[in-house]
This record gives C-alpha cells, structure tokens and sequence, in this order.
C-alpha cells in the first residue's frame, strides 16, 4: 500500500514539476529566439543599407565593375545567403553569383510580396516590411531584407542618362541572411533547458521521495506492521512517537486504541473464562449430585445406625467431609448463577451499611478496627442491590482474613469521582493485613485462585468481579505486602450513552439450594 | 384388589435408587422403583400409591411430564421432585406446575426422610391438593389482603412494599412437632427460588423452606424463634416467617399464584375428592 502512495506520489509530483518546468523553459526560449531574431534582422538591416550606401556613388558614375565588386566582396562574407540588385522590371543585374545575373525574378517570387502582395505596387515600405523569413533550398530558415533603391534627381540628370525622372523605385537591393546559426543557438538552449529540467524533476523526485519515506513511508509502515501484529494478537505491541504532527497522534491514538483494545480482550477473556466455569460448573453439578446422594445417604445412614463410637466418629467424619463436597458444589453453582444484574435504584452507603451490619460481629471477635468514611452527597443509581451487597460483603469479609497479627485496621469508604467524564460511584475497601504478593496479583480475580487452602473456592473475588463487570464498572486492586491492600470498586451512576458490550453469556442458572453465605466463599 | 406401595421412586441413577430403598425400607416403608416416565404411568395404572419420588432429568419424558399427568390424574397423589441440577427455575416451576416439595440432590437422610414423611402424612390425612382445607383453626382465608403462593409451600402477603411470608398448606400439622428453626438473620439477602429456612422436627427429619421471593430480611418472627412450632400450628397468623424488603418484586410475581378465593385452591381440583 505504501509503495502505491509513493509511487503515485512521485508520478504526480513529477508530472507537476516536468509540465512547470517545461512550460517555463518553453516560454524562455520562445523569448530567446524572438530577441535573437530581431537582433539578426537589425544587422542585416543595417548590412542592406551599408550595401545600398556603399554602391551608390559607383552607381551614379555608373561604374558597374565596382558595384560588382563591392556587391562580390560583400557576398563572401559569411552567413550572407545571397546579394541581389534587380531592376525595375526583376531582371538581377547584380550579384556575386555570376549565374544569376540577366534572369528575371517572378513578382509572385516571395522577395516581392513587400511592395506587390496584393498586385499594385507601392514605393515606400516601412522597415517591418522589408524583411522575411522563408525556407531556403537546404530546408534551413532563411532571413530575407530588401531594400528599394530610389531615384533621385541625381540619378536621374547623371550623364548616363538612364533614369527617368518620373521613375519613383530603380530597383531593389535583396538580402538574404542564413538563420542556421540563430536556429542551432536556439535549439541548443532547447535542449539545455529541456535536460535542466529532466535533471530538476530527478532531484526534487529522489528529494521527495527521500522524505516521503522517511515522514511517511516509514511510520506509516511501522503503524502497517502494528496493525498486522494486533491483527495477529500481540495487544502489548506500542508504537513509538517520535513527532508531534498528524502521524505522531495518530501513533498515539493506534496506541490508545491497542491498550483499550487489550483491556476490553482482557474482559472479554475473563468473561469468556467465568462463562465456561458456569458451563462447567452445571455439568460438575449434575454428574457429581448422583455418586454424591449415594455417599451421603449411605453414610448418613450407617452413622444413624452405628453403635461403636469409633466407627460412629468415622461416619461422621465422612458425612462432614461429604456435606464440605456439597457446599463446594453449591459454591460453583452459585457463582455459575451469574444471572445479568436487577437494577433498581440504590443507595450505595445503605448496601454498606447493611453489609458491615452483618460483618460487624466477626470483626468486633477478631478484634479489627473499622472506619468507615461515606459520602454525604452520594446520588441513588440503577444497580442490583443484592449483587453489590455481595461484592461489599466478599471484599469485607477478604479484608477480615488479611491479618495475621497485631495492629487491625479495615477502612471503608464511598464516594463519588469522575473518571474519563463519566461520574462513578466508589467503594473503597482497605486494609493494613499481609498483603498479597505481586505474583498474585494478576490472578486473585481467576475463578478457584485462592490462598486460603481450605477455607475458600476461590470463586468470591471473580464473582464480584463478574458483578461490578455487568453493572459495567471497574474493580481494582492495589496491594504490598506488609502493608496491605486496598480494593476499589468502581460503578457508573448514569447508564451508558452507548449499548454497553454484550454482558458475558450466562450459560446454564444452576442455583445452589443453599446461598452459601458470602462469609464463606473466601478467594484470595 | 390392587397392590399398594407407599413409595413411587422414579430413577434412573441406580446408586440414588439403591440409597433411597436403604433408608426408606427401615422405616417400615414399601418401595416400588422405576427408571423412566413411561415406567411410572404404566406403574401407577397398576398399583396404588401414596407418595411418588420422581427425578427431574430422566431419559425420554421428564419429571415435570410425569408431575402434569399425576396432578391431572390424581390430584391428591403428592409428587416429590428430586434433582442434581437444582436450578432456580426448577424450584420455582415444580411449585406452579403443583409439586409438594423440591429436593436437591445431594441429600441424606434426615432430609429425605423429612419431606417422604410429611408428603405421607397428608396422603394420611386426604390432605394433598384437598379443600376445604383446614388444619384445627387456621386457613389461608386468614390471610389478609389478597395473598400470593409459591404452589402450596409458602404464601406472601404485601404490605406498603414490605412483604411478609410463611409456609402454606403443605406444612403445618403433617410435622410431628418442631424442635429447632434455622431462620434468616435480619440483613440477609434471600433469592427467590433458593432455601432459606431449615427446620428440625421431633423425628430427627430435617425439612428445608424455599424463598418465595427475593429481598433483604427485615426480621425474622421473634415469636417462632421462641416456639418454632408455631410454623405447625398457626402458619397463616402468628405463625408467619419473616418479613422482606423485597428487591425484584414485579418480575417475580410471575412464579407465584393467586387463587380464586383464598380458600379455593388449585382451583382445577374443584372440591373433588380421590377415593383410595
């Protein structure tokens, strides 16, 4: 694509530069040849009157073998094409080619178009007349220049006695100059030019497309290659942005564009992730409650009926164990059970309170200060009250089992933020507990990642995330270890201007009989 | 003379079969066990029974197939329906479609034999799907306004947007006295459809509430939490549940029932009675 755009680039500049170039060279060498062959024409001019001047006196003595003279050594002379003097009645009566004289010139013949074109004949002829270009025999452009030759009373009382006095003309003297030179100059600037401004349109082409390439070609063939490498799947790939014109922002937005890109393939993936655990959940659900009602019922069974303590205490325990099963699966089929949220309008610090409400106990036994800072100005918005007290209950309930020993402290707080001209609702849920290791980090939102060997799924924290995801907020987590972690839950409080991306595909709504209390679904 | 059984289980997971015949036949109970719908109807042309245990996935019809035809057929016969896939549309069309109660697989003993014993002590009584229905003093008439059901397990009353429930007629009486009650704390959120009571009778049988609605408990009834078989005795007046700020009431209305006259219910059944 990019060499397409060069090329025509090049061609369309070329052209541009070739027809400018070419009109300009055309113009001047018109003008050369116009002042050349005025120059060309005033000399030979001049040259006819010098001839006429300088043959007069041998005319009126009427020495002809001088005027032949004169007229000879005249004609010698280099780019003279030829020196005729005709009479009255076109007879050449001299010239230095000695063949010519005594035969008759035509007044159709073109050196007589200046004072006979149109028949009659006229005696004055103004300088602009005198001269004519024609072809000679040779094909070169010949420079014709007569000049009258007029009688005089001198001529007309000189004792010769061969002019009448009546007589207005003689004869006339006819010049012809050879315009080989001027034409070859001419052509020679022509060409001069012409290969000037090939040479031109080759410089300002290479210059062009030297910098073509190097502002164009090149980063748009870096963003060619980005879009290929995103195309292929590599969201990590950035652009560099070297410059601040059209194509450095349009890095910058390419850029933009890949890290949302990567963000909403991040959802997408986790979407597509939580959907195939509801599948899987259900499928676990239905093939594990069959072998799971014969274990628990036998064994329910026996230990109703055991006598001996030792194997009563063993029953037990396999009952025990086997209800642990029970809630598990219960687990999974509550979180496959991600129907897409109720929205009505809530008050955010009201599904607070509430769940620090059900909380306060456990935290008060694990000796945890709480502060709690609500917004007073926090507006209601559309949401499913209980999904968000379950993900206010599940960070609260992770940040109670965050510590391990001395000073406890769980800070709760709502508020409300703008974020990317969107107004948002936030909770923030933080603790000062252990804190979770950079490691972790990227997974504590995977289904079944958990810390906490036996006593979570390691579905609560995807659940929330799954929530806050249909309510089309955000949840963050920003964490050190020894120092504790913050979790911040992000919800829009005006719907979407656009139809928000399809909520991931609730598969199957299997529900556990039981909601297993969020107090026990402990992820991370 | 037609042969009888108590039991009518209709399974085709053998292992479940199996478990369900060890702990129903100590009882002193008679078990007849098929593997499929077809099985069942032929069974139940040929033999008398007083409970039917029916799986809702079985190859070819389902357990809701079979349930239409028993509550068509033979209305006052009670029709437990168990399953491993316990999702809530499940639970909530097995109620509107008549089921006495909905079990979720896996269950032991205590609760199975909870929820048999109760379905055959309103078989004993020609209590199932009868009417005028009345347990010593009390009656669904009792109810105030006009009540919703979830079938014939719970009722729901509305109040000002508050709701208050408790359990409807295939409850109280048929327990043998109960001991314990495990009911929601105030501030908890129920899910329609999901359990959320458990209650413990003098048999040692275990018997699970199903919410008829979704919503954030208000209380709990202070006076059945000191004398849990009030549930037994007074189920529509003082006896009632817990009340619920509910919080998608319109769109779940749809799962539950009114009925003609608060006595009359299902109104299909008119006032006939099944001769045994």
């Amino acid at each position: 694509m990019k060499a397409r755009i060069a090329r025509r680039v090049m061609v369309a500049v070329g052209l541009v530069s070739l027809t400018s170039f070419g009109a300009s060279a055309w113009l001047a060498s018109r003008a050369h040849e116009r002042e050349l062959a005025a120059l060309v024409e005033r000399q030979a001019l001049i040259l006819s009157d010098t001839i006429r001047n300088s043959t007069r006196h041998a005319m009126l003595l009427n020495e002809r073998e001088m005027v032949h003279r004169i007229i000879e050594q005249i004609g010698r002379q280099g780019g003279l094409e030829k020196v005729r003097v005709y009479n009255k009645e076109g007879e050449v009566i001299y010239s230095p080619d000695p063949a010519l004289i005594g035969t008759t010139v035509n007044q159709q013949n073109e050196a007589c178009d200046g004072c006979h074109s149109d028949g009659g004949s006229v005696a004055e002829l103004s300088a602009g007349s005198r001269t004519r270009v024609f072809r000679g025999e040779s094909g070169e452009r010949q420079l014709g220049v007569i000049t009258p030759i007029a009688n005089e009373p001198v001529c007309a009382n000189a004792g010769c006695h061969a002019h009448p006095p009546q007589q207005q003309v003689l004869g006339v003297l006819d010049l012809t100059v050879s315009l080989a030179d001027v034409d070859r100059t001419v052509a020679a600037s022509r060409r001069s030019a012409l290969l000037f401004a090939l040479a031109g349109v080759a410089v300002i082409s290479v210059l062009l497309s030297t910098l073509f390439h190097r502002w164009v070609g090149r980063p748009v063939r870096a963003l060619l290659g980005a879009t290929k490498r995103i195309a292929a799947g590599d969201l990590d790939h950035r652009l560099a942005v070297p410059r601040a014109d059209e194509l450095g922002q349009l890095a910058e937005s390419f850029n933009q564009m890949t890290s949302k890109l990567a963000e909403a393939r991040s959802m997408v993936y986790q979407s597509n992730k939580l959907a195939s655990v509801g599948r899987l959940a259900a499928g676990i659900a239905h093939e594990i409650n069959n072998p799971l009602t014969g274990v628990l019922t036998y064994s329910s069974f026996l230990l109703k009926r055991a006598t001996d303590p030792e194997s009563k205490s063993d029953l037990e325990t396999i009952v025990h164990e086997t209800k642990r099963c029970r809630d598990i699966v219960r687990g999974l089929l509550d979180f496959s059970r991600q129907v897409p949220p109720k929205k009505t309008s809530v008050d955010l610090n009201a599904i607070v309170e509430r769940a620090l409400a059900i909380v306060d106990n456990q935290l008060k036994v694990q000796n945890i200060q709480l502060t709690k800072t609500l917004a007073k100005d926090l507006p209601a918005f559309p949401a499913d009250a209980n999904q968000l007290q379950q993900v206010v209950l599940n960070l609260l309930v992770n940040a109670a089992d965050a510590f391990e020993l001395g000073d406890r402290q769980v800070y709760v707080a709502t508020d409300v933020k703008e974020i990317a001209g969107r107004a948002m609702a936030e909770i923030k849920v933080a603790d000062n507990g252990t804190g979770i290791p950079e490691k972790n980090l990227g997974r504590i939102f995977e289904p079944f990642f958990t810390t906490k060997e036996n006593r979570g799924t390691g579905l609560g924290l995807s659940v929330c995330w799954g929530i806050v995801t249909e309510h089309g907020g955000t949840i963050e987590v920003d964490s050190k270890v020894g120092r504790g972690t913050t979790f911040t839950v992000r919800l829009p409080l005006e719907p979407p201007a656009a139809p928000a991306p399809a909520p991931p595909t609730v598969v199957a709504t299997p529900a556990a009989p039981t909601p297993a209390p969020a107090a026990k679904e402990r992820p991370a | 003379m037609r042969n009888g059984f108590d039991v009518l289980l209709v399974e085709d997971e053998p292992v479940v079969r199996e478990a369900a015949a060890r702990i129903l036949r100590p009882e002193g109970l008679t078990l007849d066990r098929v593997e499929d719908v077809d099985g069942a109807l032929a069974r139940l042309r040929r033999s008398d029974y007083r409970v039917v245990l029916c799986d809702l996935m079985l190859p070819g019809f389902s357990g809701f197939d079979l349930l239409e035809r028993v509550t068509g057929e033979r209305p006052q016969l009670p029709v437990i329906l168990i399953t491993g896939y316990a999702t809530i549309e499940n639970a909530l069309a097995a109620f509107k479609k008549g089921a006495f109660d909905f079990l979720p697989k896996p269950f032991d003993v205590a609760e199975l034999l909870g929820v048999v014993r109760r379905a055959l002590r309103a078989t004993e009584l020609c209590r199932w799907n009868a009417i005028p229905f009345v347990s010593g003093r009390t009656g669904a008439a009792e109810l105030p306004g006009e009540p919703y059901f979830l079938g014939q397990h719970a009722w729901v009353t509305l109040d000002g947007g508050i709701a208050t429930f408790g359990l409807a007629e295939s409850w109280p009486g048929l327990l043998p006295g109960i001991v314990s009650a495990n009911l929601p704390k105030a501030g908890a959120n129920l899910t329609q459809g999901l359990s959320c009571a458990e209650l413990g009778t003098a048999d040692d049988s275990i018997h699970r509430i199903w919410a008829p609605l979704s919503g954030s408990v208000l209380e709990a009834n202070p006076a059945v939490r000191e004398d849990p078989d009030l549930l037994n005795r007074a189920p529509f007046t003082s006896g009632w549940l817990a009340r619920v700020a509910p919080s998608n009431l319109e769109a779940e209305l749809d799962a539950l029932t009114r009925r003609a006259g608060a006595s009359a219910y299902p109104a299909r059944n008119g006032g006939e009675k099944e001769k045994r």
